[in-house]
C-alpha cells in the first residue's frame, strides 16, 4: 500500500506540488435541481397554454424559458471545459484542527470566465478512507476570468490519525441560472498525512518532569557555560583571564584555560509498545482505541517534553516504523510526529525486545495500550492512565 | 462596484418592473401607484440610514391578510379566466411584503419566482405593446437577478473570511456573460416564436392582443361596459381622392364601416350578424396598384366615384375599413379579401400574407344606381327578404308613440308598402328619418360617454331602458335604439359599427382617426340593394368631445404608434396563417436561390467543356480534377496551416529554415503523445527537465524522448541542420514512442518513489 500510496503522490506531486506531471483525465457529469424541475414543469405548462391558448407573448415566454434552459446547459457546459484545479495544500494535519486545503483554481479558456465554482473532494474509495475528508466543506470560487487563475480554500477537520488518501475533486457550477449543475470530477490524487493529537499533559506529569523526576541533566560533550569542569587548554586572545589557570601556569611556559562543561538536556527515550495482539487486548476494551489512545499519549508527551526542554527519542515496537534517535528541534518533532501519523495498525505485530538506552540519565518511558508492564524500563504508562496524564477536555 | 454589493437594488428594480407589468395588463394605474410605491419606500426602509426591518409579527400578520383578500378576492368572482389576475395580485402582495424583510440568497430566488408569476400572469391578459417593453426589460433584468442569485449563494455558503475569491475585472466579465447570455436566450426564443406550431383555423380562437383594442367592436353587448374608449391613439389615417388625384374634406363626417349587425339576442342584450347571414365572394387583388372590381361580372361605375386610402397606425384587425358602397379594392401587393355581398363588409383573408394588412386603397361610389349594385350582389341580383320583427315587444310602443308624436307627412300604408317596392322604400325612409330626429333632436336624449349611472337590470331591455328611462348614452345606444325602433315597425335597418372620420389635418390633407372616434350608427334600405346611412347620435355633441379631448401630445402619438403599429401588425397578429406564409415564402426564396446557383454553375461548365472541346466523357474527368485539386487544396491548407501553429508554438520567426519546423514538430508531437499518456509537461519546465521528473521506468520511451530533444535543440540552438535521413529516423522514433505510450501503463522508476 505504501509503494502504491508513493506512486500516486509521485504524480500528484506529493501531495501539495504542482509541478510534477499529472494525470488529466476528466469526467463530466449535468445534475438537474429540484430548481431545474420546477422550472421545467413551469416551462411544460406554459407551453401547454401557449399552444392551447393563441397568445404570442406566452409562446415567446415559453421561447425564453426553453433558451434560458439551453443557455444555461451551454453556459455551465464551457464554463468548465477550460478549468484546472491543482490542490497546493496541506502536506499535514492534526486530528480535531482544522486545517486549510487550498486549491489553484486556472481557467485557461481565452475568452470565457467561469462563475460560481463549487469545488469539493470527491469520495472514492473505502468507507474508511472516505470518513476522514467526509467533513470537509467545498471551496467556492465567485469568478476565474479567461487565461487567469485563483487561489480557494476551505477547511478540514480530519477525525482521524493515519494516511488520507485524495483521489479526485469535483468541480461543480450551477451558474448562471440554478437550473442544472454541471460537474467536472478531476483525477488529482494525492495524499496527506494526519498527526495525531497532542494534549497538554496535566501539571503534575509536567511539574515531575521539571522537577528531574524524569531524568536529570546531562553533560554535553562540548565546553560550554556550566560549572563543571571539562579540561584545560592554551589560551587564546580573547578568553576571558578569569579562565586562567592558574595553578597550571607555574609549569607551563604559556598560558592556559580551563574549560567548562556545557550542561546537556535531559534526554527522554519514549518507547511506544504494539507489540500485544490486538486480539490480546480486547478484553480491556477496543484494541483499536486503546492502541490510538497510547499514540496520543507518545505524541502528548513527547510534544509537552520537548517544549520543557528534553530531548526526545522514539522507538516503536512491533511495528515497522524508524528509530528516532533521542534529539530536540522542531524538525525532529515534526519527524516524530510523522512517524506516529504513519504507523498502520493493520500490519502484522512482531515480537521484538526493548532496547535500553545506553546514554546514562536517559530516562524510558513505555507507553503501552495494555497494562503497564514493569521491568524494561523506568516508567510505563498505559492507555487506562489516559484521562490521569492528559488535560482532556470533557464536554461540559 | 461590485455586483453582488447592488444586488438589493437590481433585485428591487426586478420587482418595480413585474409590479408595472402586471398592473399594466391589468390597466390599473392606482394598483401601479399603490403596489410600485409600497415597493419603492422599502428601499429607504430598508436599506435606509436606518435600516429597519418588518418585525416577524407583523410580516405573519400582513402575510395572513393578504391570503384572505385573494381568498375573499377569489371567492367573490369566482371566474375561471380571473383566477390569474387573482394569483397575481397574490404574487403581487407578496413581493412587496417580501422586500421589507431580510434577504439571503434564498429569499432572492422567491423574490425572483414572484415577479416571474406577475409577469406570466399579465401576459395572459394583454399585448400591448407597453407590457411588452416592460416584459422585455424584466427579462434581461430577470437573467442578471438570476445570475446575481447563484453568486450570492456562493458568497453565503463560504466559510472563507473575507468571502471568497474573485477574480480580475469580475464586474465587466459579469456585465458581458449576461448579456451574452441574454442574446442566447431571447435568440433562441425568436426561433422558437416563429416555429412554434400555430393552428391554421381561421375561424379559431382570436389571439389575445389581436382583439383591437381600438375602440371598434365587431359586436355590440349593451350591458357590459361602463364608459367607451375615449384614447386618442391614431388607428388609422384616411384620404378621399377624386378622379384627379386631389384630396378632398367634406362638410360632413365620414363614416367607415367595419361590421354590420342586424340581429339582436334579447337574452344577452347583444347585437350581432344574423348566423348563417353571411354571403361571401373572395376577391384576390394584385400586386400593383390597379383596383380590383369587387362586383361579379366587373361593371364601369356611371356616377361619381372616389378613391379612399387608408393607412392603418395601429390597430390589429382583418376588417378593410371603407364608406358605403365599395365596388373596387386595392392593396399594393398580393392579397386575398372577402367580400361580404350583403352587408358590403371587407374583410383579409389571411390566405397569402406575412403581416396584417397596412394600407389599402377602396373605390367608393356614394350614389350607385342598380346597374352597379346588382354586380355586388352576386350574378342572380336576388333581393334580400325583409329582416324579422325586432324581438322586445315594448319597443314597437315606443316607436308607434314616436311617429304618432312626430306624426309624418305623406306615408304610405303599412298595407300598400308590403306589396309594393316602390313604396316600402318611401315608408322606410319616412320612418327612419322620423325616429332619427325623434331621438337627436328636440332634447329627448343626451349624448355621454359615461354610463356610470346607467343603471342596468336583468328584467329589462337596456335598449327600452334607454329610451324609457335613462335617456342618455353613447353612439351605440343611440343606434341601437334606432334600429330597433325601425325593424320593431317593418322598416329594414341594421347596426353598423366603425369609425366616423371627422378630424381633418390640412397639413397632410386627410383625416385622423383615433381609438375615441370608433362609433355606431344605422343602415336602412332604400331600395333593392341600395342601404343609407342614418346617425342619429348628435354629431356636434361628438365634434365638440373630440375637440376637448384634444392635446399637444396628440402631435407625438405618431412615434408610440408606429412602433405600437409594428408590434401590432408584425408580433402580436402573427398566427398560423402568417407562419405558413413565411415558410412558402422562405422555401421559394430558397429554392428559387439553390436553382439559381446550380444553373450557373452547370452554364459556366458546360461554357467550360465546349470552350475545350471536350466530349460528354470529359465532364467524368473534368470532375475528377475538381475533386483532386480541392483535395489537394485542403491538403495544402492544413499543411499549412500546422506549420504555422508549429511556428507560432516553439516562437520561430517566420522565415525558420524547414529543419528547425520539422525538428520542432517532432519534438511538439513527442511531448503530446506523452500528454495523451497522462504526462502533460507544464509551460515553464524545460523539456530535458520534464523528462528527468517522469517516473517511468520505459527505457526505450525515455530514450527516444531524449534523442527527439536533442535533435530539436541542435538544430534550433547549435546552428547544425538535420538532415533528411536523421529526420526519417527520428520519425521513426517518434512512431515507437507513441506506440509504447499509447501500448499500456508505463511502470514507475524505485527512485521516483
Amino acid at each position: 500500500m505504501a509503494d502504491s500510496v508513493a506512486a500516486l503522490s509521485t504524480k500528484s506531486g506529493g501531495g501539495a506540488s504542482t509541478t510534477s506531471p499529472r494525470r488529466r483525465s476528466r469526467r463530466y457529469r449535468y445534475r438537474i435541481r429540484l430548481s431545474g424541475i420546477l422550472y421545467l414543469l413551469v416551462t411544460v405548462l406554459i407551453g401547454l397554454a401557449a399552444a392551447t391558448r393563441p397568445n404570442n407573448l406566452l409562446v415567446w415566454i415559453f421561447g425564453l424559458l426553453l433558451g434560458s434552459i439551453l443557455v444555461s446547459g451551454a453556459v455551465s457546459g464551457f464554463m468548465l471545459m477550460r478549468v484546472t484545479v491543482e490542490r497546493l495544500d496541506p502536506r499535514r494535519a492534526v486530528v480535531g484542527e482544522a486545517t486549510t486545503i487550498r486549491y489553484e483554481v486556472r481557467n485557461e479558456s481565452r475568452r470565457r470566465s467561469a462563475f460560481a465554482l463549487r469545488i469539493r473532494e470527491r469520495r472514492v474509495g473505502t468507507a474508511e478512507e472516505c470518513e476522514s475528508i467526509a467533513d470537509s466543506s467545498p471551496a467556492w470560487v465567485v469568478h476565474v476570468g479567461p487565461r487567469e487563475s485563483v487561489h480557494a480554500e476551505t477547511e478540514w477537520t480530519p477525525a482521524q490519525r493515519g494516511r488520507v488518501t485524495f483521489t479526485e475533486v469535483e468541480v461543480g457550477s450551477s451558474f448562471p441560472f440554478g437550473l442544472l449543475e454541471k460537474l467536472v470530477w478531476l483525477a488529482l490524487p494525492g495524499e496527506v498525512l494526519v498527526h495525531p493529537r497532542s494534549l497538554p499533559l496535566r501539571d503534575e506529569v509536567l511539574a515531575a518532569i521539571q522537577s528531574g523526576r524524569f531524568g536529570g541533566l546531562d553533560l554535553a560533550r562540548r565546553p560550554g557555560a556550566g560549572e563543571d569542569y571539562f579540561g584545560v587548554r592554551e589560551y587564546r586572545p580573547g578568553d576571558s583571564i578569569r579562565q586562567v589557570a592558574w595553578k597550571r601556569l607555574a609549569g607551563l611556559d604559556q598560558l592556559a584555560i580551563i574549560e567548562r562543561s556545557s550542561n546537556g538536556p535531559p534526554r527522554l527515550a519514549i518507547a511506544l509498545d504494539l507489540r500485544t495482539p490486538p486480539e490480546r487486548l480486547r478484553e480491556l476494551g477496543e484494541p483499536r482505541d486503546l492502541e490510538e489512545r497510547a499514540i496520543v499519549l507518545v505524541a502528548s508527551l513527547a510534544r509537552s517534553a520537548m517544549q520543557s526542554g528534553f530531548e526526545v527519542g522514539l522507538e516503536v515496537l512491533g511495528l515497522e516504523a524508524p528509530r528516532l534517535p533521542v534529539r530536540i528541534g522542531h524538525r525532529h518533532l515534526e519527524r516524530l510526529m510523522g512517524t506516529l501519523a504513519a504507523l498502520d495498525l493493520a500490519q502484522r505485530r512482531r515480537a521484538e525486545a526493548v532496547r535500553t538506552p545506553t546514554e546514562s540519565r536517559t530516562l524510558a518511558v513505555t507507553i503501552q495500550p495494555g497494562r503497564a508492564g514493569a521491568g524494561e524500563s523506568e516508567w510505563s504508562i498505559s492507555s487506562s492512565q489516559f484521562e490521569r496524564i492528559l488535560q482532556v477536555e470533557t464536554p461540559a | 462596484m461590485n455586483p453582488l454589493r447592488r444586488m438589493r437594488l437590481e433585485v428591487l428594480l426586478l420587482s418595480e418592473l413585474a409590479i408595472a407589468a402586471f398592473c399594466v395588463s391589468q390597466r390599473s394605474i392606482g394598483l401601479f401607484l399603490l403596489a410600485g410605491g409600497l415597493a419603492a419606500l422599502s428601499w429607504y426602509v430598508v436599506e435606509g440610514p436606518r435600516a429597519r426591518i418588518m418585525p416577524r409579527w407583523l410580516n405573519r400578520t400582513l402575510m395572513s391578510a393578504i391570503v384572505a383578500y385573494s381568498a375573499w378576492d377569489w371567492f367573490a368572482s369566482p371566474d375561471p379566466a380571473g383566477a390569474l389576475s387573482v394569483l397575481g395580485r397574490f404574487a403581487m402582495w407578496l413581493a412587496v411584503l417580501k422586500l421589507y424583510e431580510v434577504r439571503r440568497a434564498r429569499d432572492d430566488a422567491q423574490l425572483l419566482a414572484l415577479s416571474a408569476v406577475l409577469v406570466v400572469s399579465g401576459t395572459l391578459h394583454t399585448a400591448d405593446l407597453l407590457f411588452a417593453v416592460l416584459l422585455f426589460v424584466y427579462c434581461l433584468e430577470a437573467v442578471r437577478v438570476a445570475m446575481l442569485v447563484q453568486l450570492r449563494v456562493v458568497r453565503e455558503s463560504s466559510n472563507v473570511p473575507g468571502g471568497p475569491v474573485a477574480g480580475r475585472r469580475f464586474p465587466a466579465q459579469l456585465r458581458g456573460t449576461a448579456w451574452l447570455t441574454s442574446v442566447g436566450a431571447i435568440g433562441v426564443a425568436m426561433v422558437v416564436f416563429v416555429l412554434f406550431p400555430r393552428r391554421l383555423d381561421p375561424q379559431g380562437d382570436r389571439l389575445v392582443g389581436a382583439t383591437p383594442v381600438s375602440g371598434f367592436v365587431e359586436e355590440v353587448d349593451l350591458f357590459s361596459g361602463d364608459r367607451i374608449n375615449e384614447s386618442r391613439r391614431e388607428v388609422l389615417s384616411v384620404r378621399w381622392l377624386d378622379r384627379a388625384g386631389e384630396s378632398l374634406e367634406f362638410s360632413k363626417p365620414m363614416l367607415l364601416r367595419g361590421s354590420v349587425m342586424s340581429d339582436y339576442l334579447p337574452a344577452s342584450h347583444r347585437w350581432t350578424v344574423a348566423p348563417g347571414a353571411r354571403r361571401t365572394r373572395t376577391v384576390t387583388v394584385r400586386s400593383d396598384l390597379e383596383m380590383t372590381p369587387l362586383s361579379l361580372p366587373p361593371v364601369r361605375p356611371r356616377s361619381e366615384t372616389y378613391r379612399q386610402q387608408v393607412n392603418m397606425k395601429s390597430i390589429v384587425s382583418d376588417v378593410v375599413f371603407a364608406a358605403l358602397n365599395p365596388i373596387g379594392i386595392s392593396a399594393g401587393e398580393r392579397r386575398s379579401f372577402a367580400f361580404d355581398v350583403e352587408s358590403f363588409v371587407i374583410r383579409e383573408l389571411g390566405l397569402e400574407r406575412v403581416s396584417r394588412l397596412q394600407q389599402y386603397e377602396v373605390q367608393i361610389e356614394p350614389f350607385p344606381g342598380p346597374d352597379t349594385l346588382a354586380p355586388l350582389f352576386g350574378a342572380n341580383g336576388a333581393l334580400i327578404p325583409p329582416l324579422p320583427d325586432f324581438p322586445v315587444a315594448r319597443i314597437r310602443e315606443i316607436a308607434e308613440a314616436a311617429l304618432a308624436e312626430q306624426n309624418p307627412p305623406n306615408l304610405p300604408p303599412a298595407a300598400a308598402a308590403a306589396v309594393d317596392p316602390a313604396q316600402r322604400w318611401v315608408r322606410n325612409r319616412i320612418i327612419s328619418r322620423t325616429l332619427e330626429t325623434w331621438l337627436r333632436d328636440g332634447g329627448r336624449f343626451a349624448y355621454t360617454t359615461d354610463l356610470s349611472s346607467f343603471v342596468r337590470t336583468l328584467d329589462e331591455d337596456p335598449i327600452v331602458s334607454f329610451l324609457d328611462r335613462q335617456r342618455f348614452g353613447h353612439c351605440e345606444y343611440f343606434a341601437s335604439a334606432l334600429t330597433a325602433l325601425c325593424q320593431s315597425v317593418g322598416v329594414d335597418a341594421r347596426l353598423v359599427t366603425g369609425y366616423i372620420a371627422m378630424e381633418w389635418d390640412p397639413s397632410t390633407a386627410q383625416y385622423v382617426v383615433r381609438e375615441s372616434h370608433a362609433h355606431a350608427w344605422v343602415e336602412v334600405r332604400l331600395g333593392g340593394y341600395y342601404w343609407s346611412p342614418l346617425d342619429p347620435t348628435p354629431t356636434e355633441s361628438l365634434e365638440a368631445m373630440a375637440a376637448m379631448r384634444r392635446s399637444w401630445l396628440d402631435d407625438w402619438r405618431w412615434v408610440y404608434d408606429r412602433v405600437d403599429l409594428f408590434w401590432n401588425s408584425r408580433i402580436v397578429s402573427y398566427d398560423g396563417f402568417v407562419q405558413a406564409s413565411l415558410a412558402d415564402r422562405l422555401a421559394q426564396a430558397w429554392s428559387d436561390r439553390l436553382g439559381g446557383l446550380t444553373e450557373g454553375f452547370r452554364r459556366r461548365f458546360d461554357s467550360m467543356t465546349s470552350g475545350l472541346r471536350l466530349g460528354s466523357a470529359a465532364a467524368t474527368w473534368v470532375g475528377a480534377i475538381v475533386v483532386m485539386l480541392a483535395a489537394g487544396l485542403a491538403a495544402l491548407t492544413i499543411t499549412l496551416g500546422r506549420r504555422r501553429w508549429i511556428r507560432r508554438r516553439a516562437g520561430l520567426p517566420r522565415a525558420a529554415p524547414r529543419g528547425d519546423v520539422a525538428a520542432a514538430e517532432l519534438l511538439i508531437e513527442a511531448m503530446e503523445a506523452w500528454a495523451r499518456a497522462g504526462w502533460v509537461r507544464p509551460a515553464w519546465q524545460p523539456p530535458r527537465s520534464f523528462l528527468a521528473s517522469l517516473p517511468v521506468s520505459s527505457v526505450d520511451a525515455i530514450a527516444d524522448t531524449r534523442a527527439l530533444i536533442d535533435l530539436y535543440y541542435r538544430v534550433r540552438f547549435a546552428g547544425s541542420p538535420a538532415g533528411v535521413t536523421e529526420l526519417r529516423r527520428s520519425r521513426l522514433r517518434l512512431k515507437r514512442l507513441r506506440e509504447s505510450l499509447s501500448s499500456g501503463p508505463l511502470g514507475m522508476t524505485g527512485a521516483a518513489v
